[in-house]
């Protein structure tokens, strides 16, 4: 937050509390934050305020990012650089519904902050809602304490990186559902340069989901044993891109 | 017609002239494809005999870069050429002989599985070998994984020492002289991360980048086995030396019971995986799956000397 104020960003800081309490919480940042709340270049928002819902509970995933598009805007025109915002959004993300939600608008988002100056730093409290439902939304961004991660960023559709096994077959499975169904484009590309191991039952994985989907997916920079092991299992739907 | 596997030895040029010769020219008599796969001598030999036109003289040594691989080409030209209307298919070539540290490398194995896995498919097989050079253990191999025995004389023999496929006695896996040793590394119950790291740490200034990315995958997928059909402890091994790495990825469950294990790919099942063993024999990596009373071991071994990746 403070490195985005002083990249003269407009920050803003989102939770399901009153928006006094936020902006309380928001104090014990220090001076240049305070500084920032009277300027109004820092505000504080409710959950409610600031995704766009599909009735009380739901997060609607293209109206969100709409909304987030429209806010950057707003900072543009009043000659900030950006906008950032840092949301605890455990209240939208406690059942396996809402997280589906939030899980496009989390890959939505990507995909709009890979073009606008638009960025956030997303918190969901373990303790609420559980490790795993953590863990399931944790993996759709570019950084995060997560085995893999599955991201947009710049204009490559996806990215894949870190390394998906035994331990995250079902993180994984989640992680498709909500990303691969937003790929408007038949053929999905997912960069592996970053991807450091994929066992053969996750390659599969990815196969099926692309085949329900409708979707082709094709794996750009992999290293050699990847694209051996991706020719081996002969895969309907996952094909490896030749190197450059 | 099935799978015909027919296996000779040869103790001179002319006794292997004797035995090849009538063979292709069968095939090219019967207007049938015939591929023959020896070395470069042998081919030469063939073609001064023969001539090359209507035979296929394998050259793509990759082919026999594992059982496993040499099976799925196989079946892949065997399914193509009687898919274009082929009656039936010749086949006649060598195997890789021992390894020093490596025994047969698997194909005592190949031998005798293909006896039951190609038995569809119309194909001849003539299966030569150096009486003057090959090695007891591959003769006892040979003789007890063909049912036939080509003699230079022309006559055909039944094989007195066949052993049916479900009942061949695969060759014990030579010991490994790093395994008597302290191992560099050992870990019980470690998530495949864990051990994926693990082998890493202690394999990469011995191998180069891709044969380290081989072994990591291997061992990921023998550990990944280990953890969802074997028993507890799992206990991984990693004994290194000069430019070669040796693994055990070892449990107290009885590993898979599958003879034909990692030679072929299991069907297409409901569940992604399942391919672990298969995709490790696939591999540029020397393979054992070492059943004991107590325990299930899959014995990894990577870097100088391992026959598939030389």
């Amino acid at each position: 937050m403070l490195d985005g104020l002083a990249g003269g960003h407009h920050v803003e800081y989102v939770g399901d509390r009153p928006a006094a309490d936020l902006e309380a919480e928001l104090r014990v940042f220090g001076p240049v934050v305070v500084q920032a709340l009277q300027a109004g270049d820092a505000t504080v928002s409710t959950v409610a305020d600031y995704y766009r819902f599909d009735g009380r509970t739901l997060v609607d995933p293209p109206a969100s990012v709409a909304a987030r598009l429209q806010a950057t805007g707003e900072a543009l025109d009043r000659g900030r650089a950006g906008l950032r915002a840092v949301v605890d959004a455990t209240s939208v993300a406690r059942t396996a519904e809402q997280r589906a939600a939030v899980g496009q608008f989390e890959y939505l988002v990507g995909r709009a902050m890979s073009v606008q100056p638009l960025g956030a730093l997303c918190a969901y409290d373990v303790e609420q809602i559980g490790p795993d439902a953590a863990a399931e939304l944790a993996c759709l961004h570019p950084r995060a304490e997560s085995p893999f991660l599955l991201y947009v960023q710049d204009d490559v559709e996806g990215h894949l990186a870190g390394e998906i096994d035994l331990s995250s077959y079902g993180q994984f499975e989640r992680a498709l559902t909500h990303a691969l169904p937003n790929c408007g484009a038949d053929t999905w590309v997912l960069d592996c340069s970053d991807l450091a191991f994929i066992d053969h039952h996750a390659l599969i994985l990815l196969d099926r989901f692309a085949l329900r989907a409708g979707k082709r997916v094709r794996l750009r920079a992999c290293d050699a044993t990847l694209g051996q092991v991706v020719s081996l299992l002969e895969l309907d739907a996952v094909t490896v891109e030749p190197p450059a | 017609m099935s799978f015909d596997h027919v296996a000779g030895f040869f103790g001179s040029d002319a006794e292997f002239r004797a035995l090849v010769a009538p063979f292709v020219e069968g095939a090219l008599s019967a207007g049938e494809p015939v591929i023959v796969g020896y070395d470069e001598r042998k081919s030469d030999l063939i073609r001064s005999w023969l001539g090359e036109d209507g035979i296929d003289f394998v050259s793509d040594t990759g082919l026999y870069a594992t059982p496993s691989r040499a099976i799925a080409a196989y079946s892949e030209l065997f399914t193509r050429l009687t898919a274009a209307g082929a009656g039936r298919v010749w086949i006649s070539g060598e195997l890789p002989e021992v390894t020093p540290g490596h025994g047969f490398g698997g194909w005592d194995r190949y031998e005798s599985a293909i006896n039951a896995i190609w038995d569809a498919y119309p194909v001849r097989s003539l299966c030569l070998y150096d009486a003057t050079t090959v090695s007891p253990v591959v003769r006892d191999v040979v003789e007890r994984s063909h049912p036939r025995l080509q003699e230079p004389d022309g006559a055909q023999v039944r094989s007195e020492r066949y052993e049916r496929p479900e009942l061949f006695t695969a060759l014990v896996p030579v010991p490994d002289p790093l395994e008597v040793t302290a191992p560099r590394l050992e870990l019980v119950d470690a998530m495949p991360m864990e051990a994926r790291h693990a082998v890493v740490a202690a394999a990469r200034d011995v191998l180069d980048d891709d044969a380290l990315a081989d072994l990591v995958l291997a061992v990921s997928e023998a550990v990944t086995n280990a953890r969802l059909h074997g028993e507890p402890p799992r206990t991984l091994r990693v004994w290194t030396a000069p430019e070669r790495v040796v693994v055990h990825v070892q449990d107290a469950g009885n590993g898979p019971l599958d003879r034909f294990a990692g030679l072929l790919p299991p069907p297409s099942a409901a569940t992604p995986g399942g391919r672990g063993v298969w995709l490790m024999h696939q591999l540029p990596l020397a393979v054992d799956l070492m059943h004991a009373p107590d325990c299930f071991t899959v014995r990894l071994r990577a870097g100088r000397g391992t026959p598939a990746a030389d």
